[in-house]
C-alpha cells in the first residue's frame, strides 16, 4: 500500500508542523542565547540553589547534576519542563483529533467507504498523529547543535538525540492514549482529556516520587516521567529498560485502538 | 483498476449477465442501538442491474441499512450480502466494488474538490482522471474551489462524482439529489440510468415518492426498520396520489367528478374545486375541461399518506 492516508494526514498538518517546530527552535535558541550570561553570574545561581532543600533541588535538577554546567544547564531547560510539555500539548492534540476528528466531522463515511481496512486507517493515522514529534525533537537537536557550541554550551549530541527521542516517545505514548480513547469513542474531548489527566497525574507522581522516600521506587517503575530521565538526562543519559517501555507503549496502544476501532460502530 | 489512465471500458464493467441473482441481499437484518430497534428483521432482496427506491420517512431505517452494506456499522443480528459477498467478513472487497454517496455528506473543508476527488482515487488504487473530468463536466461543477466555502448544492456534486467515478458494480446513494437543483437531479438520474444501462445495480433511498417513481425500476417501503412492502414502479405510481385544484371562471358543481375513476374526497369553495385523485390523472383533466378553467394547481400527497393506507389495509396485529 503507498500510505496515501499517513501522506494525506502529513500534508494537512505541514503548517502546523512547521508553526510548532519554529516555536521549539526559537524557545530553544532562546535559552542557548542565555546561558552565557548564567554561566558569568554563575556564583549567584547556584547559590539559590544551594538554599533549596536537597530533594526539592533533586527533583528538578536531577540528582547531583551542576546547574552551571552545559550539561546541567540545557538538561534543567529543556527537559524539565520545556520540550516534554510542548511535546504532551503537541502529541495529546494530533493523538486526538486524528481518527476520531474524521468521525466527529462526518469525513469517516467517506473515507471508509473506500476499499480500505480500518486497521490500515488507524495505523496510518496514528503515525500521522506522532510522526510531528520527532520532527520537533530534530528540530530542537538542530538548533542545539548548531548555535550550542557558540554559546559555549557543547553537550555530547548522541546523548541529546537519546534523550529528545525519549521526550518524543513519551509524547507519543500518551498521545496514542488520547488517539485510543477518543478513537474508542468517538470523541476527541474525551480523548484529549482521559491523556491529559493521565499525563498530568504521572507529572506530580514523579515529582513526589523523588521528594517522598517511600513513593521512589513506585513512582519510579510507574511513571513514564521518570523513564525518560528528567532535567539530568544529559549528564545521566537514558536508561535502557525505561527506554524500552517508552517504545513499547505507543505501539501496544496502538495494538488495542486497532482492535478496539476495528468492532465498533462509526458515527453517522 | 490499479493504472489512472487504464480504466476498464465500461462494457466490461459488468461482471455478471443483468437480473440473474440479487446484487444485494438482506437477511433477517437487525439493529439495535441501546434499546431502540433500528431494523427489525430486515428481509431485502435488489435485482443485479436494477434501480430500486429505498422509501421511507425520516428515522424509518433506510441510512441504517445502507451504513450497515457497507460495514460503517454492524448488525445486531441477520446478514446482508452485496454482489454476493458478505457485508461484513468481504467489506473490503464490497467496497471496492461499490460507490457510495452520504445522505449527510460531509467533506474535508480544507481541501479542493479535485484534491478530495484525488485523495478518495488513490485509496481507490486511482480513477480515470478523463471520467471525473466528463463528469465534472456534466454536474457543471467546479473543481477548484475549497469544499469549506462550496454551497451545499456544489459539495453534493462532489458527492455524486465520488460516488460513480470508478463506475462501481453497485451505487448506494443515499438521498442523492436532496440538494440540487432540478437541472442537476435530472442530470443524477441520467447517471442512474446510464449506469443501470451498463450493467450496474443502484439502491436509491429517498422519502420522495415521486422522485422514487419516477426513476426506479422498483422500490421497497420501510417503516419503523420493517420492510412494508416491494413494489413494481407503475405500482407505485398508482400508489401515489395528488390533491388537484381547480379553479374555474364559473360556478361548477363539483359532484360532476364524482363519477370519475380515482376520485375521492371532493370539496368545494367559492369556484374552486378540491379533489384527491388516485393514479392517472387524465380522466380528471378531461372532465374539468368541460368547463372553463382559471388556474390548476396539484400537490403529491406524502409518503406518510400512502403509508397510512398500507397500514389500514393491514390487520391490527401486523402492525
Amino acid at each position: 500500500m503507498h500510505a496515501d492516508v499517513l501522506r494525506r494526514e502529513l500534508a494537512d498538518h505541514q503548517r502546523a508542523i512547521a508553526a510548532w517546530g519554529i516555536g521549539a527552535v526559537l524557545l530553544t535558541s532562546l535559552y542557548i542565547l542565555f546561558y552565557p550570561t548564567v554561566h558569568d553570574s554563575g556564583a549567584g545561581i547556584q547559590a539559590i540553589f544551594d538554599t533549596m532543600p536537597r530533594a526539592f533541588r533533586d527533583a528538578f535538577l536531577g540528582t547531583g547534576v551542576d546547574f552551571l554546567s552545559p550539561n546541567g544547564y540545557l538538561g534543567t531547560e529543556l527537559f524539565s519542563i520545556l520540550v516534554p510539555a510542548l511535546m504532551l500539548v503537541m502529541g495529546i492534540l494530533t493523538g486526538s483529533r486524528a481518527l476520531a476528528g474524521e468521525e466527529q466531522n462526518g469525513t469517516i463515511d467517506l473515507l471508509l467507504a473506500t476499499p480500505i481496512r480500518r486497521r490500515r486507517l488507524v495505523t496510518e493515522k496514528a503515525v500521522g498523529a506522532q510522526l510531528p514529534l520527532f520532527v520537533m525533537a530534530a528540530f530542537v537537536w538542530l538548533a542545539v547543535a548548531l548555535i550550542g557550541p557558540s554559546q559555549g554550551l557543547s553537550v555530547n549530541l548522541g546523548v541529546l538525540a537519546i534523550a529528545l527521542i525519549a521526550v518524543a516517545l513519551l509524547a507519543a505514548g500518551f498521545g496514542m492514549l488520547a488517539f485510543l480513547v477518543a478513537g474508542a469513542t468517538g470523541s476527541t474531548a474525551l480523548g484529549g482529556g482521559v491523556a491529559a489527566a493521565l499525563a498530568v497525574l504521572m507529572y506530580v507522581l514523579n515529582v513526589f516520587g523523588s521528594l517522598v522516600s517511600s513513593l521512589t521506587g513506585f513512582a519510579n517503575t510507574v511513571s513514564p516521567f521518570h523513564w525518560v530521565g528528567g532535567a539530568g538526562v544529559l549528564a545521566t543519559g537514558v536508561a535502557w529498560p525505561g527506554m524500552m517501555a517508552l517504545v513499547v507503549c505507543p505501539i501496544v496502544l496502538l495494538g488495542v485502538a486497532i482492535m478496539l476501532y476495528e468492532r465498533r460502530d462509526l458515527a453517522a | 483498476m490499479t493504472a489512472v489512465s487504464g480504466f476498464p471500458p465500461r462494457a466490461a464493467s459488468p461482471s455478471f449477465p443483468m437480473g440473474e441473482f440479487n446484487a444485494i441481499i438482506c437477511a433477517a437484518l437487525t439493529k439495535d442501538y441501546g434499546p431502540k430497534r433500528a431494523l427489525d428483521h430486515l428481509d431485502l432482496e435488489v435485482r443485479a442491474g436494477e434501480i430500486f427506491g429505498y422509501l421511507g420517512s425520516n428515522g424509518a431505517g433506510k441510512t441504517t441499512t445502507i451504513r450497515c452494506l457497507l460495514d460503517l456499522i454492524r448488525p445486531s443480528d441477520g446478514t446482508a450480502t452485496v454482489i454476493g459477498l458478505d457485508s461484513r467478513a468481504d467489506s473490503v472487497a464490497v467496497r471496492r466494488r461499490t460507490g457510495y454517496l452520504a445522505g449527510d455528506l460531509r467533506l474535508w473543508p480544507h481541501l479542493t474538490g479535485r484534491q478530495t476527488l484525488g485523495y478518495l482515487a488513490t485509496l481507490r488504487g486511482g480513477v480515470s482522471a478523463q471520467r471525473v473530468a466528463e463528469l465534472a463536466e456534466r454536474m457543471e461543477c467546479d473543481l477548484t474551489q475549497r469544499c469549506g466555502a462550496m454551497s451545499h448544492g456544489q459539495r453534493q456534486k462532489v458527492g455524486v462524482i465520488q460516488a460513480f467515478m470508478h463506475d462501481p458494480e453497485v451505487l448506494i446513494l443515499d438521498e442523492p439529489t436532496a440538494t440540487l437543483d432540478p437541472l442537476m437531479q435530472h442530470t443524477v438520474h441520467d447517471l442512474v440510468r446510464e449506469a443501470r444501462d451498463r450493467g450496474a445495480t443502484i439502491f436509491v433511498s429517498s422519502h420522495d415518492l415521486p422522485e422514487v417513481a419516477h426513476l426506479c425500476d422498483r422500490a421497497g417501503i420501510l417503516r419503523l426498520g420493517k420492510l412494508v412492502t416491494v413494489l413494481d414502479v407503475g405500482e407505485l405510481a398508482r400508489q401515489g396520489r395528488h390533491v388537484l385544484s381547480i379553479q374555474f371562471l364559473e360556478p361548477v358543481d363539483p359532484r360532476i367528478f364524482e363519477s370519475v375513476p380515482g376520485v375521492s374526497e371532493i370539496s368545494r369553495a367559492n369556484h374552486t374545486v378540491t379533489l384527491t385523485v388516485s393514479g392517472d390523472l387524465d380522466p380528471v383533466v378531461k372532465a374539468a375541461a368541460r368547463y372553463r378553467v382559471r388556474d390548476l394547481h396539484t400537490a403529491e400527497v406524502d409518503l406518510d399518506e400512502v403509508f397510512r393506507d398500507y397500514y389500514r389495509s393491514e390487520p391490527a396485529d401486523a402492525r
